[in-house]
């Protein structure tokens, strides 16, 4: 046990001494801040912009209303100044203006609008390319004055800006399930998956790499005289995972942070404000977390002990994800109540059951007969890897140098059995 | 050579209880055998000379007596049983040592071979992990005294890979000598040494011999064998040509010294003999021009 400690002690001081450990920790976190704020920004310019007229500060814009529809030919902009829309007689002395260039934007209402619904928009060249939208402010326009025409209620079912109270019926019918509950079912299993992706993906390939060390760089003779292979292993595996649990900290605190001020200062809707963690789902999705890792890990160790290099237990590596992912792509067979021999297979497949059974669980259609034999096969197999990945390790730690060949790999070990 | 064969698995001391003991050891490896039904003894505090020519079995006998490999046939034990890092056991005898009064573990110190180390990390990280790993008492002060001693005082919050060669030796033999271990195994110790640092570690092994430690040498160095050890193993092609004390061996080829007895064993059949009969050869020809284009 001393000897696991202190090898994971060496690992993880190791690891957290590095620059690259803490860019990569930070970087994730705030790339996927940056993702959502940048999402969030876009959406909030657009609103912006339709709602006030932003864009409309620097520019000429003018219109030409045949059928006089408009009842408001101006806007207030973000600075609470008034831009007023310079109005023409006919179409052709506006058009006449954008070509002198005394005019940005002319619109023309045409005398069938209410018919067609067209409006037409001349701009110069230079003031019109692909990534410029100038219907904004002629829209604003046009929705200020229908809102004028017709009432608020009205208004608001033509302009979809309605509140639904979602509820959802259970299958029995018996029992009505809130949506704040639907989410406090659903956000266990999908911060497991997002998490179980985060962890294979950022840290496999660092413990192939950190299992290879020691025969890449030629130590396996001198430090397998003082540790046991298991140890120097198990010391690996745990300090993986105590990498692991720092990167989740350093993703998850920004995100509560963010949760609490969103729910504290933000309008946001009130089933997303009372969340409460379903304990019975959160239980299944922490066990599934842990035993679909050490399953992923269990398989890297195999490859690490088989190959001679950190190289190519990085390919080999990447090979384990194919079937892990798998399931994803039957996505929509695991939205389905009705049961699915393929759906069930997958859910006790070792390489296939992590995402599935989280998949399942996500939709609100995992049994608990399904979850346990799917999470026992996870454990039975990681012992059974781990345990041979261990003697195959001590076998191959001395091997620096040749290729991993399968079939005199499977030879070897036909001669062993027999 | 029949006389220096039978002598193979003779008993060096008939009273005394072997601290290492190989018997009728053998391994194959992917069909071919590397070593057949060997078997010797290192006595406790001696220095045992394991010689041969690469390839002959020398680093595979010791890795299969370290655990490393598992044997075929046979056993090799060290203090009576196979070893293990984490055997526990009383010693054998109240010879401890003053720097380790409480030792409850047979502790081996082996220099490889094949020699590295973890080349990002810095010279004290490295030794401090293998110091907790060997249960040293005091590391630190261990440590810098040891690097004082062997001139890498300054190095020691240098990268590995920004040592030299030799200094990543000294490094390596720190490592393999700071747990004051029962048995030392040295594979081929002065390789890459200059003489300076040759004669260093010579010091320090004659000083570890003087604290009982038994050492296992393996060097290719035939001065170095007549002038330390007590016993020594010749082994070709996996099996033991010469066995017994460096007086007796010399005394069964009827030869002067141990490097006669090499040349003997490996005679001019060796693939070293023809390689050089062949480049030799070529020296007496006119040169040739270079083939292909440049």
């Amino acid at each position: 046990m001393r000897n696991i400690f202190l090898v994971t002690q060496f690992e993880v001081i190791r690891s957290i001494k590095k620059l690259s450990f803490w860019l990569m920790a930070i970087i994730i976190p705030i790339f996927l801040i940056a993702y959502i704020f940048a999402a969030a920004l876009v959406g909030y310019n657009t609103e912006e912009s339709l709602s006030s007229g932003t864009k409309t500060v620097d520019l000429r814009l003018g219109i030409y209303d045949a059928p006089q529809y408009l009842e408001i030919y101006s806007f207030e902009n973000e600075r609470k100044e008034v831009q007023n829309l310079q109005q023409f007689d006919s179409e052709e002395q506006g058009i006449e203006a954008v070509k002198n260039r005394e005019l940005d934007v002319l619109y023309v209402i045409p005398d069938n609008f209410v018919d067609s619904h067209k409006v037409s928009i001349y701009t110069k060249p230079d003031h019109n390319s692909l990534f410029d939208d100038y219907s904004h402010p002629i829209s604003t326009l046009l929705d200020a004055t229908a809102k004028s025409h017709v009432d608020q209620t009205d208004y608001n079912v033509i302009k979809k800006d309605l509140n639904y109270t979602p509820v959802v019926l259970d299958a029995d019918d018996d029992h009505v399930v809130d949506q704040s509950e639907r989410i406090s079912e659903v956000i266990a299993p999908a911060i497991g998956l997002g998490v179980f992706y985060i962890l294979i993906v950022v840290f496999s390939n660092r413990l192939t790499v950190s299992m290879v060390e020691e025969k890449e760089n030629r130590i396996s003779e001198l430090i397998l005289t003082s540790v046991t292979p298991r140890q120097l292993i198990a010391g690996k595996i745990l300090s993986l995972l105590i990498l692991c649990l720092i990167q989740l900290t350093v993703l998850v605190v920004p995100f509560l942070v963010i949760y609490f001020y969103a729910i504290t200062n933000a309008d946001i809707p009130a089933e997303y404000r009372n969340i409460s963690l379903d304990p019975i789902s959160l239980l299944q999705s922490l066990t599934l977390v842990v035993a679909s890792y050490f399953f992923v890990v269990a398989c890297c160790v195999l490859i690490s002990s088989l190959v001679p290099t950190a190289k190519d237990a990085s390919s080999f590596s990447a090979v384990i994800f194919i079937p892990v992912l798998a399931p994803i792509f039957f996505i929509s067979l695991f939205a389905s109540k009705t049961p699915i021999l393929l759906v069930d297979i997958l859910c006790i497949c070792p390489f296939t059951a992590p995402v599935s059974l989280f998949l399942r669980q996500l939709f609100g259609h995992l049994p608990l007969t399904t979850y346990y034999i799917g999470l026992s096969t996870l454990i039975i197999s990681s012992i059974i890897i781990i345990y041979y990945a261990a003697k195959i390790f001590h076998r191959n730690a001395l091997n620096t140098s040749r290729k991993l060949d399968l079939k005199k790999l499977l030879s070897e070990r036909r001669e062993t059995w027999q | 050579m029949r006389a220096q064969k039978s002598t193979k698995t003779a008993k060096t001391t008939d009273t005394a209880t072997p601290f290492v003991k190989v018997e009728n050891f053998g391994i194959t490896f992917a069909g071919k055998t590397i070593i057949r039904d060997l078997s010797f003894e290192v006595q406790k505090g001696e220095i045992f000379g394991l010689l041969g020519s690469n390839g002959s079995g020398k680093t595979t006998t010791i890795r299969a007596l370290l655990g490393l490999y598992e044997p075929d046939q046979g056993s090799l034990t060290i203090d009576g049983a196979p070893f293990s890092p984490n055997t526990k056991r009383p010693r054998a005898t109240s010879s401890q040592t003053a720097n380790s009064p409480q030792k409850t573990h047979i502790t081996v110190g082996y220099l490889p071979e094949e020699r590295g180390l973890y080349k990002k990390e810095t010279v004290y990280d490295t030794m401090l992990y293998f110091a907790k790993l060997k249960r040293l008492k005091k590391p630190k002060i261990w440590i810098k005294n040891y690097l004082s001693r062997v001139g890498l005082a300054d190095n020691l919050k240098s990268k590995v890979d920004q040592l030299s060669q030799g200094m990543q030796q000294k490094v390596q033999l720190g490592i393999t000598i700071m747990n004051n271990p029962d048995l030392l195994i040295l594979d081929e110790p002065t390789k890459g040494f200059d003489p300076v640092n040759r004669r260093l570690l010579m010091q320090i092994i004659h000083e570890l011999h003087e604290k009982g430690t038994t050492i296992i040498l393996i060097t290719h160095y035939m001065d170095e064998v007549e002038r330390l050890c007590d016993h020594i193993l010749l082994l070709k092609d996996g099996i033991a040509h010469a066995y017994g004390t460096v007086k007796d061996v010399k005394s069964d080829f009827d030869l002067p010294t141990l490097d006669d007895i090499f040349l003997r064993v490996y005679g001019a059949n060796t693939e070293h003999n023809h390689n050089f009969e062949r480049i030799t050869d070529n020296l007496d020809q006119a040169p040739q021009k270079p083939k292909g284009d440049y």
